[in-house]
């Protein structure tokens, strides 16, 4: 696979490629060494302290089940609703509804950060736009429900949750072929077996594998939530931001400790997902 | 964390599959209304209250005005934060090109050996919370060797490092698109330097796909708040820091802000929808 005619010029292609391996060297490889040299507090007089107080301490415990608990819920209800709304798109006939919900789902999967945050406290804050026209109906919303909370931020994090299972879902949806619903017709399956034998065996992977992204997607988001909520809610990032900014609890060995577990969580996750994603890709290429 | 998909290339083409019962199609509607509903009203709301006089316990606000607009814009504080983080934006992508242009061309042609190195440590970012890097930027290079906490030019080189999947993948897909190896052997049988195929060549034709990665890096880097807060915070405050530290005092400002980086961010989405190749790119900064 050379140039025809040329032998490589290694030094050349050393040159090319050295300014991207420093960089990448300088600022991913060599901070996440840091960060994990930081949880245990140096080389000098390392400790375990740190990592094991992330697991023992109530509040950081509380933080690792309050972030969990966001993260399956919003990731699992997002790749349902983000499933059936994408099958829909699949099915009708009607390309022009299909076409813009591609488009609003497409642009949608991109949101996020800390204008959501507030876009939400506009429509369900205490004097938000649904919370004062349920009132008009005689329905206290806050009595019940109120967005500063894990099941606001739920219903926050779906917004994004949802479109963007939608667009990891299309193409395993487009590569369901129409050959095997005939075949499957024509050796006398009716829709259950097709979706029992077929569909859903071909489907999985990819639903597995967008749940969990949906999961690092939501366990890593800070800017939102920090719009949201500021330290009001207890999650692992939040705890971050409290430990590593904090004028009274400024502990940045624990800030880096609580960074290195849910790097840990973050970086499993994206390992499953690119070994479940490719069993997807068999079908989706075809 | 950051995905990539070809969604939108796949459907356009695709007709509705398994068209095997034709019942149910209500229900879709259904569905559809009620998903375009929740991707609407956040925005709705967030842009009425940027235009509201006052409102705060009626459905609709009372009156609307163009005054919170002209406030922020007018702000001393507007155009210095707004500069900034284009600054950075632009800065990023500027970097980002020249980092990995050269290299991707030559991966192609030269040295496909190098790939899964490449490719690894470009989707790296996917895997690394922001704030996960933030920390990691700031513990490194808070202390000598190197001090560069607090600088402009750290938080510009985190957000190349955010960018990189975008920048790999977009580069990446215009020179599969392109037959590289191909015209690369032409151009040199020619006689061409390779450096003289790259510009001459290879640059004009996937001209697009650098596009649609520097609008990718500008829309995750522009407005963003995680990496500036802890990078830089308000000693170069950018505009994502400044709309978030007003809104307890100046909150319709805020939500001006607000509407501006969606609109920002729809129109990127937007042209890289329809304006570039087939494939669209799904990206999940900024969170």
């Amino acid at each position: 696979m050379t140039l025809s005619g040329r032998s490589i010029n290694r030094i050349g292609l050393l040159i090319a490629f050295l300014p991207f391996l420093v960089f990448c060297a300088m600022f991913e490889l060599i901070p996440v060494v840091a960060l994990l040299l930081g949880s245990i507090g140096g080389i000098d007089r390392h400790s375990l302290e740190w990592i094991a107080k992330v697991f023992t301490n109530p509040i950081f415990q509380k933080s690792i089940f309050n972030s969990l608990l966001l993260s399956v819920t919003s990731s699992l209800l997002g790749a349902v609703l983000g499933t059936a709304i994408g099958y829909g798109m699949m099915r009708t006939s009607r390309t022009r509804i299909r076409s813009a919900l591609i488009a609003l789902a497409s642009i949608s999967s991109n949101a996020g950060g800390v204008g959501l945050g507030f876009a939400f406290i506009t429509i369900l804050g205490s004097a938000g736009m649904i919370t004062i026209l349920l009132r008009s109906f005689g329905i206290d919303l806050l009595s019940f429900f109120s967005i500063y909370t894990v099941i606001g931020l739920i219903v926050v994090y779906l917004y994004f949750q949802i479109p963007l299972m939608i667009v990891l879902m299309l193409p395993a949806f487009a590569g369901l072929q129409r050959d095997w619903a005939e075949a499957s017709d024509s050796l006398g399956g009716n829709s259950r077996d097709y979706w029992r034998r077929i569909g859903i065996p071909v489907l999985m992977p990819s639903i597995v594998a967008g749940t969990v992204l949906l999961f690092v997607s939501s366990m890593g988001a800070y800017a939102t939530a920090q719009a949201l909520i500021g330290s009001r809610i207890n999650l692992m990032t939040i705890q971050i931001s409290i430990l590593r900014r904090g004028e009274i609890l400024y502990q940045p060995a624990q800030a880096d400790a609580m960074a290195v577990v849910l790097l840990f969580m973050v970086a499993l996750s994206v390992l499953a997902y690119h070994l479940i994603q490719r069993r997807a890709q068999r079908w989706i290429k075809a | 964390m950051s995905v990539l998909s070809d969604a939108p290339a796949a459907l356009a083409t695709s007709e509705a599959v398994t068209p095997r019962r034709r019942g149910g199609e209500l229900g879709f509607i259904l569905m559809f209304a009620v998903f375009t509903a929740y991707m609407l009203i956040p925005i709705i709301g967030v842009f009425l209250f940027s235009l509201a006089t006052t409102w705060f316990d009626t459905i609709l606000p009372v009156g609307y005005t163009l005054d919170h607009v002209m406030e922020t814009i007018n702000d001393p504080l507007f155009i210095p934060t707004t500069g900034r983080s284009l600054i950075a934006a632009i800065a990023t992508i500027i970097v980002s090109v020249v980092l990995m242009t050269p290299m991707m061309f030559l991966l192609h042609v030269a040295a496909p050996r190098m790939r899964p190195v490449v490719e690894f440590l470009s989707l790296l970012p996917f895997a690394l919370p922001t704030i996960v890097l933030a920390l990691s930027l700031i513990r490194t290079y808070s202390s000598p060797p190197i001090v560069l906490s607090g600088t402009p030019t750290l938080l510009i080189l985190s957000y190349v490092v955010t960018g990189l999947p975008f920048m790999y993948r977009a580069l990446d897909n215009s020179l599969r698109a392109m037959d590289t190896q191909g015209l690369s052997e032409a151009s040199a049988t020619l006689g061409a330097s390779r450096w003289t195929t790259l510009r001459r060549i290879i640059l004009p034709n996937i001209s697009t796909g650098i596009a649609a990665g520097a609008l990718l890096v500008f829309s995750v880097s522009f407005g963003e708040f995680t990496l500036s807060s802890f990078i830089v915070g308000d000693a170069w405050k950018t505009s994502g820091v400044w709309t978030v530290a007003i809104w307890d005092d100046q909150p319709h400002k805020t939500t001006v802000m607000v509407i501006i980086g969606f609109a920002i961010s729809w129109l990127i989405s937007l042209i890289i929808l329809f304006a570039f190749s087939k494939r669209a790119t799904v990206e999940v900064g900024q969170r």
